[in-house]
């Protein structure tokens, strides 16, 4: 395989779900690719669609349309066995460490289980070593393997999380706001741990977050999704340095910026997200868009290229 | 330094310590932590979870959960007057009228069983039996107005409402009374960043408006740094470090301070590797002897596993409680006490 070969690839994701009030339009023709080691960030406030599309990745639901190719192949097409080899290589790191961790297990169980289910290591004691190899890896001391969630502290459930979904040597790992619910000096340690553990083993990552200093930090390419739709995409740094959306605009301009001297304008914008519930057609931002043209009532402006490597989709950039 | 009760402060804290004792362990929440907000002014209330921020607030208002939380000593001082020794009736009319406290989750202070509108008046009538139904009813409206919602929404419920307009509401009523001092806790933490923006932006213009003092309860730096005049830097029930807005993000010192800094990611360079606190907050029933943040301090001696720090001056009114500064300081920096 080429070294840019996308490990991911997602063209035309849609997510409808039927709701009493109508369709709800939970992820809309959502597309893009991850390259092998990269990690993209998808950004968006609550309702945006960016868990659904994390979800959708890793076929824990199944979409309305579309298609996910994981090394070229379509995993929507696979039986539910095969699948189940592919989820050997495709995992996912949940926010919080609190609620997605089985109580009633030790780390070291709730380590081990992904190793049993997927019968990947039978023998206890090698199954062990591999357990306690990971908790090496993400800095979990082995004198807690006989200790209960409840006896740690967030930090610490954090990388029982982690150690979880690297201890089948995936290739591919949803992270959904995976530090957000750890204090700052914590979250710190976290995200350096991810850093770290990426480089080493090559991971390729999709890291959904509302947090757009964190993304920044540990993204290559960021996705911002607004309504069910990404609006624009592009390089960390060129996102962060030319936003050409007005929403990526707005949204970036909110950041409380911890320092005191060089405070960017901030924009603020009127309103909230709208319901995903039966959409017009009509850019969707458009409600809250402080730039806002009669055309943007009328039609649905189409993701395009504005620069290298940077799509935006909205009319003042036609 | 002394402090006059009669000066121009709208909040003095002096040594408070509270604790939440149950059958099996001691809670120390907070440690002998004094702060002062002047009036008019917004003073920020830094730390992570567990520092005791929150229940400050708490003791502030006279809401510490009872029987477990017990305050043992120091003086809270509204506009002067000690409030640690009032009888709850009185309490109640200072709850409100002096001081009104906003909550992170706006569900806490909302019944959802009553029209926001019956909530807000029913917050003005306790504090003001003059006025008529259909009057307090106009002011509650107005309150509305003020916030950014139409006052037609008034006979709608919590739940129709949005995580921003809630707080919306809240702040509505917080605000009602007009009171002298608002302490906010988290309160845009449940929201998104573009409401976030909308809601700050709102608080400081009210407080602008009605020049309220504010202490701004939170653990987010970006947000001190855009509503707050000055700032206190808590860890395990006690302040470590104190300063204008300028001294502590120009020039912070306590190694925690400088820590929690170094935790955030920097958005002019994402490349630069995140400087985190080694460690865990301390377990409150059981701190660690000496300076609270040693066992995670790159620069501990052995005097800081001993001795509290006591507190030194860095001119005006910034300062740091800090061995490391007690001894540097004969050499490298002038000490200059408050001036």
């Amino acid at each position: 395989m080429t070294e840019n070969a996308p490990l991911i690839d997602v063209r035309g994701l849609t997510k409808y779900f039927a709701t009493k009030r109508g369709l709800l339009h939970a992820v809309d023709g959502v597309s893009f690719t991850i390259s092998e080691g990269k990690t993209l960030g998808l950004v968006g406030e609550s309702g945006c669609g960016k868990s659904t599309t994390g979800r959708l990745l890793l076929r824990l639901i199944e979409p309305t349309s579309g298609q996910v190719l994981f090394h070229g192949t379509d995993i929507a097409s696979l039986s539910s066995g095969e699948m189940r080899d592919m989820r050997k290589k495709m995992q996912m790191i949940f926010q919080d460490p609190f609620s997605s961790l089985n109580p009633r297990m030790t780390v070291s169980q709730i380590i081990e289980e992904p190793l049993r289910l997927h019968r990947m290591i039978e023998d206890r004691d090698e199954r062990m070593n591999k357990v306690l190899e990971i908790m090496d890896l993400v800095g979990l001391s082995r004198r807690l393997r006989n200790t209960y969630p409840h006896e740690l502290d967030g930090g610490r459930r954090q990388r029982i999380g982690v150690a979880r979904a690297l201890v089948l040597d995936p290739e591919f790992i949803v992270c959904d706001e995976p530090v957000s619910a750890l204090d700052v000096s914590i979250r710190a340690q976290i995200l350096n741990l991810m850093g770290e553990v990426q480089e080493q083993l090559g991971l390729t990552l999709l890291f959904i977050t509302h947090d757009l200093s964190v993304v920044h930090h540990f993204s290559d390419e960021i996705a911002v999704m607004y309504l069910g739709k990404i609006i624009e995409k592009a390089p960390a740094d060129e996102l962060f340095a030319h936003p050409s959306h007005p929403y990526t605009e707005a949204l970036l301009s909110a950041i409380p910026i911890p320092r005191l001297h060089d405070r960017p304008k901030r924009i603020i914008l009127r309103g909230e997200i709208t319901s995903p519930v039966n959409l017009p057609k009509a850019c969707r931002f458009a409600t809250r868009c402080p730039k806002v043209m009669s055309r943007c009532h009328e039609e649905e402006p189409e993701l395009c290229e504005i620069g290298p490597n940077h799509q935006a989709a909205c009319f003042l950039l036609d | 330094m002394v402090i006059g009760s009669q000066s121009n402060n709208t909040l003095e804290i002096r040594d408070l310590v509270v604790e939440y004792r149950t059958r099996e362990r001691v809670v120390h929440a907070v440690n002998s932590l004094s702060l002062t907000v002047g009036r008019g002014q917004t003073l920020g209330l830094v730390g992570e979870t567990g520092a005791g921020k929150t229940t400050t607030g708490l003791a502030v208002m006279g809401l510490i959960p009872k029987p477990a939380g017990v305050v043992l000593g120091g003086a809270i001082l509204l506009n002067g007057e000690d409030v640690l020794h009032k009888s709850d009736r009185e309490m109640k009319q200072i709850r409100g009228k002096t001081v009104s406290m906003i909550f992170q989750d706006p569900m806490s202070s909302l019944n959802p069983v009553m029209s926001i509108e019956r909530q807000i008046s029913e917050a003005i009538r306790a504090h003001d039996r003059s006025l008529t139904r259909s009057q307090v009813l106009q002011k509650a409206h107005e309150m509305l107005e003020m916030v950014g919602i139409p006052r037609d929404r008034g006979s709608e419920y919590p739940h129709q409402f949005s995580g921003g307009m809630k707080q919306r509401v809240v702040i509505a009523m917080a605000l009602s009374c007009k009171p002298d001092l608002i302490i906010a806790d988290e309160p845009t933490t449940a929201l998104d960043v573009t409401i976030q923006a909308q809601v700050l932006g709102l608080m400081k213009d009210l407080k602008d408006q009605y020049r309220t003092s504010m202490v701004m309860i939170t653990h987010d730096l970006g947000i001190v740094a855009e509503t707050c005049d000055s700032v206190s830097v808590m860890y395990a029930g006690s302040i470590v470090e104190h300063g204008t807005l300028h001294d502590v993000f120009d020039d912070p010192l306590h190694p925690y301070t400088k820590g929690l800094f170094g935790s955030l990611p920097r958005l002019d360079d994402r490349r630069a590797k995140l400087q985190p606190i080694k460690g865990l907050m301390p377990d409150p029933s059981n701190l660690p002897t000496g300076c609270t943040f040693w066992p995670r301090c790159d620069h501990a001696k052995d005097v800081c596993r001993v001795e509290k720090p006591n507190p030194t001056y860095f001119g005006g009114e910034h300062f740091v409680n800090c061995h490391l500064f007690n001894e540097e300081i004969s050499g490298a920096r002038t000490v200059n006490m408050g001036d």
